[in-house]
């Protein structure tokens, strides 16, 4: 049998390491000596979903929770087939997760896992200076409808619908959680303060702001967005209160 | 007088708050290249705190020196960054392969030694010492399945690879345990083997043991052979900075702090012989 090129080999290796695929092949490919080659191969194979779940049960470990061992495992092992890892780093790899729980159905635990894809996010985002507050009682009101406004990096806005946040604030602050289900819209703020991450509720109002902000809207296109929600009269006062509250709560980095 | 060894250890989060504080006696930590991949937070500030007060070295996994993908030049990027932030004593990752058709599969897999395999990871791992400005050294890897068409064994295979691409080593003698028990080998022979001059570092870890297979899984002290092959090691390969890598079941720090002593005191014994 002729040796198969470098990447040959990896393919199927790799090929088998996701899908248990073509093990009698490349079985015929290693020494066995005195330990049987698809010992050696379930090694490599066992590690890796137990090393990719193992991380996946780190970052979301309130999602563990709520799903308990069997469906958690059930489940990585589903979303790990689905969306194998793209980025060098581990911490990257539950980046799809919460748009694949939500595919398959489980829309309560995508929102919970959507939390703490955030908390990871707020961890380890960029620093970036905040904005003064006097800037914004200093703006003139003929600048206020061309404004921008940039968001700290690890600011998140969620919009769960169900007890998702519930269940992570009592798990940790040590109480019983509770079953997670659907409930009205519960919008909220996850961002980085001092060394650890704060969730705040927000108004879905408030929400719909920040998100058009987030995405560099300006302050014109914000309000305009907003027809519909408020009358024309409420709009302006309502973006006001949402980013003097933005700039207090040191969400806001800059305004151009 | 003999020159003393300098003695490192795996930076993990337990202890994050006391090395960015200084208050550990060692004398320079390993870090995982990957962790401080990040855009900021708390794991830049750590980084930044433990640099300005110990020497540190950067150990990545996920080079993928020897695969078949075209080499990352967004992660070389970042790892040059990094190692501009920190000026480490080292940059090291694993003879191994980790990623192919974009999937990074996160395991030092094996390769096949052979001369065209030689080449190839010589060849990038010159790519990478350009790339960084500076050479890197390669780590040997635990394994449990061996190539059937290879034509060296894995002593061989470290050798040809580190001088074709004039790198250095980092020696992990605890792979060379476990490696030596799944295939077959004396461990002082793969030693005996390791070109002398290019050994710049030294890993000391603990394994664990699987049925008729020993696993890397760096979650155990650091076992009566690793102790005598280290007395070894240190007497072909001088005072090699050496660490004591623990990944899982992390123990309390005095523990670990007691492996270093444990070295020491090896050391000691063994420069001064």
């Amino acid at each position: 049998m002729s040796a198969p090129t470098l990447a040959a080999w990896q393919e199927a290796f790799t090929a088998y390491l996701q899908h248990g695929s073509g093990e009698a092949a490349l079985s015929a490919q290693i020494t066995a000596q005195h330990i049987a080659a698809e010992v050696r191969l379930d090694v490599y194979r066992n590690a890796y979903y137990t090393r990719l779940e193992h991380v996946l049960a780190h970052d979301f470990s309130a999602l563990l929770a709520a799903l308990g061992d069997h469906d958690f495992g059930r489940l990585m092992a589903g979303y790990l087939r689905a969306h194998p890892s793209t980025s060098p780093t581990l911490r990257d790899l539950g980046h799809a997760l919460p748009l694949w729980l939500r595919a398959q159905g489980k829309a309560e635990h995508a929102d919970l896992a959507a939390l703490e894809w955030a908390l990871l996010n707020a961890f380890d985002a960029a620093d970036a200076p905040l904005l003064d507050q006097a800037v914004l009682a200093q703006l003139a009101p003929e600048n206020w409808a061309k404004l921008s406004v940039r968001l700290h990096p690890s600011l998140t806005l969620l919009a769960l619908n169900s007890n998702a946040a519930d269940f992570w604030r009592a798990r940790q602050a040590g109480s019983s959680q509770p079953a997670l289900v659907p409930s009205a819209i519960n919008c909220l703020v996850l961002v980085r303060s001092g060394q650890g991450p704060v969730l705040i509720n927000i108004t879905e109002i408030q929400h719909a702001v920040l998100a058009c902000l987030q995405r560099g809207e300006t302050v014109a296109t914000v309000c305009a967005g907003l027809i519909g929600y408020a009358t024309p009269q409420e709009i302006p006062q309502l973006v006001a209160e949402t980013l003097a509250r933005a700039v207090a709560s040191a969400w806001v980095c800059a305004m151009e | 007088m003999s020159q003393a060894v300098a003695l490192g250890l795996g930076l993990r989060p337990a202890f994050y708050a006391d090395a960015a504080q200084g208050r550990l006696a060692v004398d320079w930590f390993e870090l995982i290249s990957e962790n401080f991949m990040v855009d900021g937070g708390n794991p830049l500030r750590v980084l930044d705190a433990v640099a300005e007060r110990y020497p540190v070295a950067l150990h990545g996994v996920s080079l993928n020196l020897g695969g078949s993908d075209a080499l990352d030049a967004d992660y070389l990027d970042r790892l040059d960054q990094l190692a501009r932030r920190v000026a480490p004593m080292h940059i090291s990752d694993h003879l191994c392969w980790t990623r192919h058709g974009g999937h990074h599969l996160h395991d030092l897999l094996p390769l096949p030694y052979t001369d065209e395999v030689v080449r190839h990871v010589a060849q990038r791992i010159r790519k990478v010492q350009d790339r960084l400005g500076q050479r890197i050294l390669i780590e040997n890897v635990s394994s449990y399945a061996e190539f059937a068409h290879s034509t060296m064994r894995e002593w061989e295979f470290l050798a040809a690879v580190s001088e074709a691409a004039d790198c250095h080593i980092l020696l992990d003698l605890n792979n060379i345990l476990v490696s030596a028990h799944n295939h077959g080998f004396d461990p002082l022979h793969y030693l005996a083997a390791v070109p002398a001059q290019r050994v710049r570092q030294i890993h000391l870890a603990g394994h664990s043991i699987s049925g008729p297979l020993r696993i890397d899984t760096h979650d155990h002290p650091v076992s009566d052979p690793v102790w005598n092959l280290y007395a070894s090691a240190l007497r072909r390969f001088g005072p090699v900075p050496s660490m004591i890598e623990r990944d899982e079941r992390i123990p309390p720090l005095e523990e670990l702090l007691a492996e270093l002593d444990q070295a020491r005191r090896i050391g000691a014994q063994e420069l001064a012989a």
